[in-house]
């Protein structure tokens, strides 16, 4: 195999990163954290729109996370996107949020993170939202992992659960944000996205595994696999070399990077 | 760029997973296939470790890897060793690591949680002082540290070591992210001027990045933890840091290369 100039390689591609946050994640060591470091890292490496959730919303501050979100669009302007945070335990006061102010900012949909609700993605607390994401076509992007991993509360976040969730809300337009998040959970994720054309993929996350996007491609076929890289929490550089290092061809890759976001995003059109 | 890498498996059970998302001459997990990747990665040496010594048994695991890899001459490989207590009583250690060396073995890992041992064994203790005697590198990954397996580190039991055996270069691996969520170690590189942390698990933003910052770059080492993680994206992670050239030099290659070279056998 030729070796790749990665720096030369990156150049052929604008991006967008349609899962990120601001904000720091729960006790995670950052020896120095800044929101604008976190948006000149994203420029840095040609990422063009940020598709963006608050850290402080997924942590259940709602009005936290909006006055975070206008402060950081003084700052940033239209280079982000945002999503907007649904708790199941604060349904009605998520759903009113979301209402007020979808139409004030660069809305981008919503998200959902289930262990932090300890709510499973198909119980009963999440048709509010299933109801209303799918009547005003708005994309859920929702965290999943495997259960099968250390951390018991991931059960909460399996995408399998989406099966259910699917049967009522057949127009519901799912991110499935990490796609499970381990390798070898990837295939049953990639199954389940086969079978339903309303979901979507991103592999950020801890894991890195370029042949995955050939395997997308190959079975599910294009459109459906989003660039995503969960900063800060994770560095941006990690998941760019996830593409990079594919063996997909360069219009595949820019479908990736930006093509397919720009597409289930709708970016430039008014939500 | 030209790159060391420390943290490079052979016999790993990932390679023999029936998933089909594994590409058929990766369930082969051979030389050959190493040899042929970590010229694709500019990797010019690298330490290759046993992951059977880790998952099945020390002893058989550590003769495996000679055995798989004898006659093989492939210049720039070398080889990580496991060690428990048992081996300072299985064998006269001292001559166990003078016979390891002719045999190109230039690390010895412990996995003390993994492998049911505790860090300040009884005959741990004298292993660290004949290692140190020589200048041998050891290597621990940090989860094995937490024993509640909730993140919360015995980094006392590290400390110790680190306090008995100043001559001992001691690397901490950094493996699936664990040292995102650790504060304990900051203040031991601070203290230790022989720990050394291995960069693979560095994934938060701009990681590598602030600990040059604060610690500088000469004890960063660089590890792919292949096949966990395909060997590019770690080479690329150094070649896109930003930080200078020199800085990325000493991770990618000279620091690992000058420890290697302080091993005092003779």
């Amino acid at each position: 195999m030729p070796k790749m100039n990665v720096e030369e390689e990156l150049k052929k591609f604008k991006i967008i990163d349609s899962h990120m946050h601001l904000g720091i994640a729960a006790n995670t060591l950052y020896y120095k954290y800044s929101d604008e470091r976190v948006m000149e890292l994203q420029k840095t490496f040609n990422v063009e729109t940020s598709i963006c959730s608050h850290i402080m919303g997924i942590f259940g501050d709602l009005d936290g996370q909006i006055e975070k979100i206008l402060e950081a669009r003084k700052k940033f302007g239209s280079s982000i996107f945002w999503q907007l945070v649904y708790v199941a335990e604060q349904s009605d006061k998520s759903l009113k949020i979301i209402e007020k102010y979808r139409k004030d900012i660069n809305f981008a949909g919503i998200k959902i993170w289930p262990p932090g609700s300890e709510t499973y993605i198909d119980s009963r607390k999440y048709y509010p939202l299933w109801e209303y994401a799918s009547s005003k076509q708005i994309v859920v992007a929702a965290h999943t992992w495997s259960p099968y991993t250390e951390n018991p509360k991931q059960k909460y976040s399996n995408p399998l659960l989406f099966k259910n969730v699917l049967k009522n809300f057949p127009n519901l337009k799912v991110l499935l944000v990490h796609s499970g998040g381990k390798t070898d959970f990837y295939d049953e994720v990639i199954d389940l996205v086969k079978d339903h054309e309303t979901l979507y993929m991103d592999f950020s996350g801890d894991c890195f595994y370029p042949p995955v996007f050939k395997k997308v491609l190959n079975r599910v076929g294009r459109g459906r696999s989003l660039f995503g890289t969960d900063m800060p929490m994770m560095d941006i550089r990690y998941h760019i070399s996830n593409v990079l290092l594919s063996d997909i061809d360069d219009s595949a890759k820019a479908d990736v990077f930006y093509n397919n976001a720009a597409e289930l995003f709708k970016l430039g059109e008014v939500n | 760029m030209i790159f060391f890498d420390l943290n490079n498996w052979v016999d790993s059970k990932h390679y023999y997973l029936s998933s089909d998302l594994y590409e058929k001459k990766e369930k082969v997990r051979g030389i050959d296939d190493i040899k042929e990747k970590l010229g694709e990665n500019d990797i010019a040496k690298a330490v290759v470790t046993s992951k059977m010594a880790v998952d099945y048994d020390w002893d058989v695991g550590n003769k495996k890897l000679l055995k798989t890899c004898l006659g093989e001459e492939i210049e720039g490989l070398h080889y990580g060793f496991i060690l428990t207590p048992d081996a300072y009583y299985t064998y006269d250690f001292s001559k166990y690591v003078k016979e390891a060396y002719k045999r190109k073995v230039r690390l010895f890992r412990v996995f003390p949680k993994r492998q049911l041992f505790y860090v300040n064994d009884y005959y741990m203790k004298k292993i660290y002082k004949v290692l140190a005697g020589y200048r041998f590198p050891v290597m621990i990954d940090l989860k094995q540290l937490d024993i509640t397996g909730n993140k919360y580190f015995d980094i006392d039991a590290l400390q110790k070591v680190l306090e008995e055996n100043t001559d001992l270069p001691f690397i901490l691996e950094t493996s699936l992210k664990q040292c995102m969520f650790s504060r304990f170690y900051f203040p031991l590189l601070e203290r230790y001027k022989n720990l050394y942390i291995e960069v693979s698990g560095m994934l938060l933003y701009d990681q590598i990045e602030g600990y040059v910052e604060k610690f500088g770059s000469e004890r960063l080492i660089f590890g792919t933890n292949h096949p966990n993680i395909p060997m590019g994206i770690n080479t690329n992670r150094i070649i896109f840091a930003q930080i200078s050239e020199s800085d990325k030099q000493n991770i990618a290659f000279d620091n690992l290369d000058k420890i290697m070279k302080e091993i005092e056998i003779a």
